[in-house]
């Protein structure tokens, strides 16, 4: 699996997203981590291995306290990809606006801007 | 437990857990001052394509599209940083003026797709709003953790804190 594909996969389980956003704000040890988490401990280490694989965190290797620490990179990666693409369709769109909008409008001269025809109001008079 | 980490490593094969059917939708309309038959036009007539494909600063410089069921769609696009980007597909769905779809790989310099894992549709839907267009485009099937993107509030509120953090960062 290509290193996208691989934060693409460690991102698509809820878990793994909240423990990456709740070491957004700072790295903690894994007991505190796994403290909301209705999951045991080993459940929870399972989830921390996957993301560590992916280069996502890193843990500390001291027995007493494994601090957990995020590791921007590969996120960075997904998101900037992401993006990519949601740029490219809003501004392809925004351009082919415009080019409707030239092209209805004299740029070619078989494009007369089509009026149609007055809708007949009824008036409440 | 000094070794249990070293073990559910080994048998962590998480990846496997991944709903792999359920993808990513990237969704965006737009109401076009335009009639729908020409709208259709815009992504069926390569001449027109070449007009507007690509984003601020690129240039469509070739397209190929052959708008039936298994028919090409193919476009170069040049850069602003002079990089020539390849992008190509195989239309799946042609609905004269209503509806279109059209797969969506980004080839590498051998013109292979660039993420062969990754299979994406484009399907475009055109609905007349009086004389004007209202388009619809959506781009499926990308990896279905960014599906959240849209549609899980958790996972909006985690990736804007992901987000905030790597704005600082940057």
């Amino acid at each position: 699996m290509d290193p996208l594909s691989q934060t693409f996969a460690c991102l698509a389980d809820p878990t793994r997203r909240a423990i990456l956003a709740r070491l957004a704000k700072g790295s903690i040890s894994v007991g505190e981590l796994a403290e909301p988490f209705a999951m045991s401990l080993p459940a929870i280490s399972k989830h921390l291995s996957v993301l560590e694989r992916a280069g996502l965190i890193e843990r500390e290797r001291e027995a007493q306290w494994r601090r957990c620490v995020l590791k921007p990179a590969p996120l960075k990666g997904a998101h900037d990809w992401l993006g990519d693409y949601a740029r490219f369709w809003e501004q392809s769109l925004g351009r082919m606006e415009k080019y409707l909008e030239e092209l209805q409008t004299g740029g070619a001269s078989d494009a007369k801007p089509k009026r149609k025809r007055k809708k007949d109001r009824r008036d409440a008079s | 437990m000094p070794s249990q980490s070293a073990s559910a490593r080994k048998t962590a094969e998480m990846q496997a857990d991944v709903p792999a059917e359920t993808g990513f939708v990237l969704s965006v309309s737009k109401r076009l001052k335009a009639p729908r038959a020409l709208v259709f036009k815009m992504f069926t007539d390569g001449a027109h394509l070449v007009r507007w494909f690509g984003p601020i600063g690129h240039t469509c410089v070739e397209c190929v599209v052959e708008p039936s069921i298994g028919g090409r769609f193919y476009a170069a696009l040049t850069g602003p940083d002079g990089v020539l980007r390849r992008v190509a597909g195989i239309f799946t769905e042609v609905t004269p003026d209503q509806r279109l779809a059209f797969t969506w790989a980004w080839l590498d310099e051998a013109g292979q797709p660039r993420e062969p894992d990754l299979k994406t549709i484009v399907t475009i839907t055109l609905e007349a709003q009086g004389d004007e267009t209202e388009l619809n485009l959506r781009h499926d099937g990308f990896p279905s953790a960014a599906r959240a993107g849209m549609h899980d509030k958790g996972w909006e509120s985690s990736f804007e804190c992901l987000a905030q953090y790597l704005a600082e960062r940057a």
